[in-house]
């Protein structure tokens, strides 16, 4: 009966922890582009005023986070699942209780970090300093 | 109600310290943490009040120290953790094995997730299913890394509780009970 017991947890464990190097996997990803391409960078600041808007060329093995740090003056907080960008430019949220960076990719909200988001041609990404509502 | 002693006191005190401190040292990692384990475990050894001022304090202590005292994180990080006490004592008094509170950790932990939905679509504005796919791996983890924990480590850490707060203690003036 104990034995049984033992096994049942040790067969329970061994699922749950693929599950958490699936979660590990998905969260840790790196997208780097797969071919050539231009994308556009967008930044708007609190008053929705758009600052600038350049299209940057990349190549193959490139990520968004390399083009970011080559062109821009940003700043981040580094975490085991990529970077959290705090500053890009003139758009600042030293603290993320009062003010984030929002990430829209082609204008649609971004369901993945920055250091997970593909590069395609022709993608539009646009950051935007947005205040905390509370 | 039943007097608290000063070595239960004190218990209750450094396991609210131990509580506080684990999750600081594994903050690096978002979502990897023991906390739930504690919580639950705490839960099934302490009356009602003295697991809700642990909580409190675990909860007040986290977020001033990670600069979250505000409307966004605090009501709902302490309901979060609530529904686990509230539960614990009502409608699942009854189980008490590893594997029943394992599975129990990973509906805590996605409920805990789920909480945060509300100041995330409404207070930060974001889209409710782009906050919902995002999450779905850090929920993963939480709820596994939970699963695992209460599964392997509740039986003997609540060994260990109970024989602690079993010993016999030691009034105030110095006499033995």
């Amino acid at each position: 009966m104990l034995r049984k017991k033992l096994i049942l947890k040790i067969i329970y464990s061994i699922i749950v922890l693929g599950l958490i190097i699936t979660g590990f996997v998905m969260l840790a990803k790196r997208e780097e582009a797969k071919d050539n391409g231009t994308i556009t960078i967008e930044l708007i600041d609190l008053e929705n005023n758009v600052l600038s808007t350049k299209n940057h060329n990349y190549k193959v093995g490139d990520t968004l986070f390399k083009i970011l740090d080559d062109n821009y003056d940003i700043e981040y907080e580094n975490s085991v699942f990529g970077g959290y960008i705090i500053k890009i430019d003139s758009l600042h949220a030293p603290n993320k209780n009062e003010l984030f960076i929002k990430i829209l990719v082609n204008d649609e909200f971004s369901t993945v970090g920055v250091s997970q988001i593909k590069l395609e041609n022709k993608l539009k990404v646009t950051f935007i300093l947005t205040r905390v509502e509370t | 109600m039943k007097k608290m002693t000063i070595k239960r006191l004190v218990i209750i005190s450094i396991l609210t310290a131990i509580l506080f401190v684990q999750e600081q040292i594994l903050s690096f990692i978002p979502n990897v943490q023991l906390t739930f384990l504690l919580i639950i475990l705490y839960c099934k050894t302490f009356n009602f009040i003295e697991s809700v001022l642990m909580i409190t304090v675990h909860v007040i202590l986290d977020s001033l120290l990670m600069g979250s005292f505000n409307l966004i994180v605090v009501p709902f990080m302490y309901a979060g953790y609530l529904v686990i006490l509230i539960t614990l004592k009502t409608i699942f008094k009854k189980v008490n094995y590893s594997l029943g509170l394992a599975f129990l950790s990973i509906l805590y932990s996605l409920i805990y997730c789920w909480i945060f939905f509300i100041p995330g679509v409404f207070m930060l504005q974001i889209p409710f299913w782009t906050y919902f796919i995002q999450d779905i791996p850090f929920e993963i983890l939480l709820a596994a890394l939970s699963f695992l924990s209460v599964l392997w480590l509740y039986k003997p850490l609540k060994r260990v509780l109970d024989s602690q707060l079993e010993e016999k203690t030691i009034n105030e003036s110095g006499d033995s009970l």
